[in-house]
């Protein structure tokens, strides 16, 4: 079934004459975990991905292999998809992604290029979650409507147990927006989810709006058979406001999540996604089964492109009667100079007592600049202490060092230093654990790029697009070819 | 199967390797103001620069003060920028206040369900693509160093003058 599928994607299109792209993505590793023998384990990753596009009508296929000396390697066809649009209708069979509202209640997604590694079966696979099925969608005269029935990956579980436990679940679900003004958009959303043989109903509303000079979002869902923000009643109720001027913005959301654990979707996390790494590391991670809390941002522009931001974050969790808290402040300067040099410092204050963490102190800096017309030079310090109740140090403290030279357009070496006393990531008689890096990037020409990696990576929480994921630590050699038509 | 997968893996790296260029199928996306543009309608007469970006992207950041300038300054030559944010619906809406703080004179059109930046295989932030006006790509380029920007204006001065082939 899956190499008639590769042989008719290739041949089909040729018949056709649909105009075919395709990525590759190769990464090789020789190395392991921290203290895990054999320290030389290599294991292949590869990621194909081919569309052809023909006039309305669009083919998908993503086939992705991992060869490894075990039984754990696989060859897989994990994605196939059958795209039609015409005159506001799309029609979606096979694997797509789809987002009611926010995504309270369903948020399919891609974090494009990451590979993940499950911690059990130490299997690596492309991080996404999409649904296996039908998605009928009308966006036209001010409606937009969309019907999905199919199955959610839960991509916790790796390729080894297979389609019927990755897929599991079934869901089937509407979503109907009308645009009544610039300033109304109502929209209701339904949405049914059947796993274990149970069967388990949600309904929701929505409305947003934009003028000149602010936006807004208001989202309410909740599951059915209860009477709407009574005691007991799962609901998840997020809203976000933005105002802007000339020369500030300001973004507020707010979020109320009890007892909304779906089981394959996770409501809004409503705090600030950082760039900078120990901050990223350190993300809060939202509790739907009891959280309430809100986000504040202010962005200035202080002339040309230089812009200030300031942060605030908080979040309550009720626990089996015990309250925890998490806040955090943040400020940033982003500062471009000298024609082509741009700096950004921030500081950052913290709590996150879900992780028994307080009196978390985060700082840094990142400056980079031309030395010449090609070359460029970037420096980037982050430096961390923290209180973390039960560790037997009293002030855990992280620190990153980073020197990175570049040359315009194609390469870049950077030498990048970790170092910590953390007792959870120390692993032998050690105070102290270090986790030296180098980062090769070249460009080869504009189809195929190279990145190496050769050193200690330090494991953790990685955060972007609003989805976090668990990052193992590593130590040895990585090269990933990345390759497009 | 395996083979074949080998072998299907090996073909699109040898033609990544020698490939000359993909194009751009028209797509419509609603921009910062909630108007459908088609990418036909907003591209440039002769050339388009187009970026993929997020909020959240460091590098990104950085190419915005040069992109805002090459806009500026090609604009009469008939080149155009258009950026496509990649940010999810959950961010989308930080775009526009974003986007006024950091001066961003050029067109900005919203992606968040991935569509168009999946069907461009864009898998790393910033993409750019130099694209003529038959909707061929010219030029790719990922990531945004120091010099960049004036790699950027050498490339479009050199498909200006060879009348963007």
């Amino acid at each position: 079934m899956n190499k008639a599928l590769l042989i008719l994607f290739v041949l089909l299109p040729l018949f056709i004459r649909a105009q075919v792209t395709g990525s590759n993505q190769a990464v090789f590793q020789i190395g392991n975990l921290p203290e895990q023998q054999p320290s030389d384990r290599s294991n292949l990753y590869n990621q194909l991905n081919l569309q052809a596009n023909w006039q309305n009508i669009q083919l998908v296929l993503r086939a992705e292999s991992y060869a490894v000396d075990d039984r754990r390697k696989y060859n897989n066809i994990s994605q196939k998809l059958l795209r039609y649009s015409y005159n506001g209708f799309t029609v979606q069979i096979g694997n797509f992604y789809e987002m009611f509202g926010r995504g309270s209640l369903l948020r399919m997604y891609e974090i494009p290029g990451t590979v993940y590694e499950d911690t059990g079966t130490r299997q690596r696979y492309g991080f996404y979650r999409d649904i296996e099925g039908l998605n009928l969608r009308y966006e036209k005269n001010g409606w937009d409507v969309s019907a999905v029935y199919g199955r959610p990956l839960d991509l916790i579980i790796p390729p080894a147990y297979g389609r019927e436990q990755r897929r599991s679940r079934l869901v089937q679900g509407v979503q109907a927006l009308y645009n009544v003004s610039p300033l109304w958009r109502p929209g209701l959303v339904y949405l049914r989810s059947d796993a274990n043989k149970q069967s388990t109903s949600y309904w929701g509303a929505l409305s947003e709006g934009r003028a000149e000079m602010f936006d807004y979002y208001l989202e309410y869902n909740q599951q059915q058979g209860f009477d709407p923000l009574q005691e007991g009643t799962p609901y998840a109720l997020y809203g976000a406001f933005n105002f802007y001027l000339d020369a500030v913005a300001l973004s507020l959301e707010y979020k109320d999540y009890k007892k909304f654990t779906l089981g394959f979707n996770e409501p809004p996390p409503t705090v600030k996604e950082h760039s900078f790494t120990l901050l990223n590391r350190s993300t809060h991670s939202p509790e739907p089964n009891s959280e309430t809390g809100f986000q504040l941002e202010a962005l200035f522009n202080v002339g040309d492109f230089n812009t200030v931001t300031l942060n605030a974050s908080r979040a309550v969790n009720q626990i089996a009667g015990f309250e925890a808290v998490f806040y955090e402040y943040y400020a940033d300067l982003q500062y471009f100079f000298y024609e082509t040099w741009q700096g950004k410092a921030f500081v950052d204050f913290s709590q996150d007592e879900l992780l028994g963490e307080t009196e978390r102190y985060t700082a840094g800096f990142q400056v980079e600049g031309g030395i010449t017309a090609l070359w460029g030079l970037a420096l980037e310090i982050q430096l961390q202490q923290l209180k973390r109740r039960f560790t037997p140090v009293d002030v855990v403290a992280n620190q990153l060092f980073s020197l990175s030279l570049s040359r315009a357009p194609d390469f870049s070496v950077a030498l990048l230093l970790e170092r910590s006393n953390d007792p959870i990531e120390i692993y032998n008689n050690d105070t102290i654990i270090y986790w030296p890096a180098l980062l090769v990037n070249y460009q080869m020409d504009s189809h195929t790029s190279f990145n190496l990696f050769y050193g200690r990576r330090r494991g953790g929480n990685a955060c972007t697009g609003g989805i976090c994921y668990r990052v193992l630590p590593f130590n040895g050699l990585e090269l990933q070819i990345t390759t497009r038509i | 199967m395996k083979i074949l997968f080998l072998r299907l893996t090996f073909l699109v790296m040898l033609l990544g390797f020698s490939a000359r260029a993909g194009e751009i199928a028209d797509f419509e996306l609603k921009d910062i103001n909630g108007q459908t543009k088609k990418f036909s309608m907003v591209r440039g007469e002769k050339l388009t620069l187009v970026d993929f970006w997020a909020t959240w992207c460091k590098p990104c950041l950085k190419a915005i003060p040069k992109l805002a300038a090459i806009s500026r300054d090609y604009e009469s030559r008939g080149v155009k920028v258009v950026s496509i944010n990649t940010d999810s619906p959950r961010n989308s809406s930080k775009v526009k206040p974003f986007a006024r703080m950091y001066r961003m004179n050029y067109t900005i059109l919203l992606d968040p369900n991935g569509i168009v930046t999946a069907r461009l295989n864009v898998n790393a932030y910033p993409t750019l693509f130099i694209v003529n006006e038959k909707n061929e790509i010219l030029y790719t380029h990922i990531g945004f160093r120091p010099g960049d920007g004036e790699q950027l204006r050498k490339k479009l001065d050199a498909f200006l003058e060879d009348g963007g082939e």
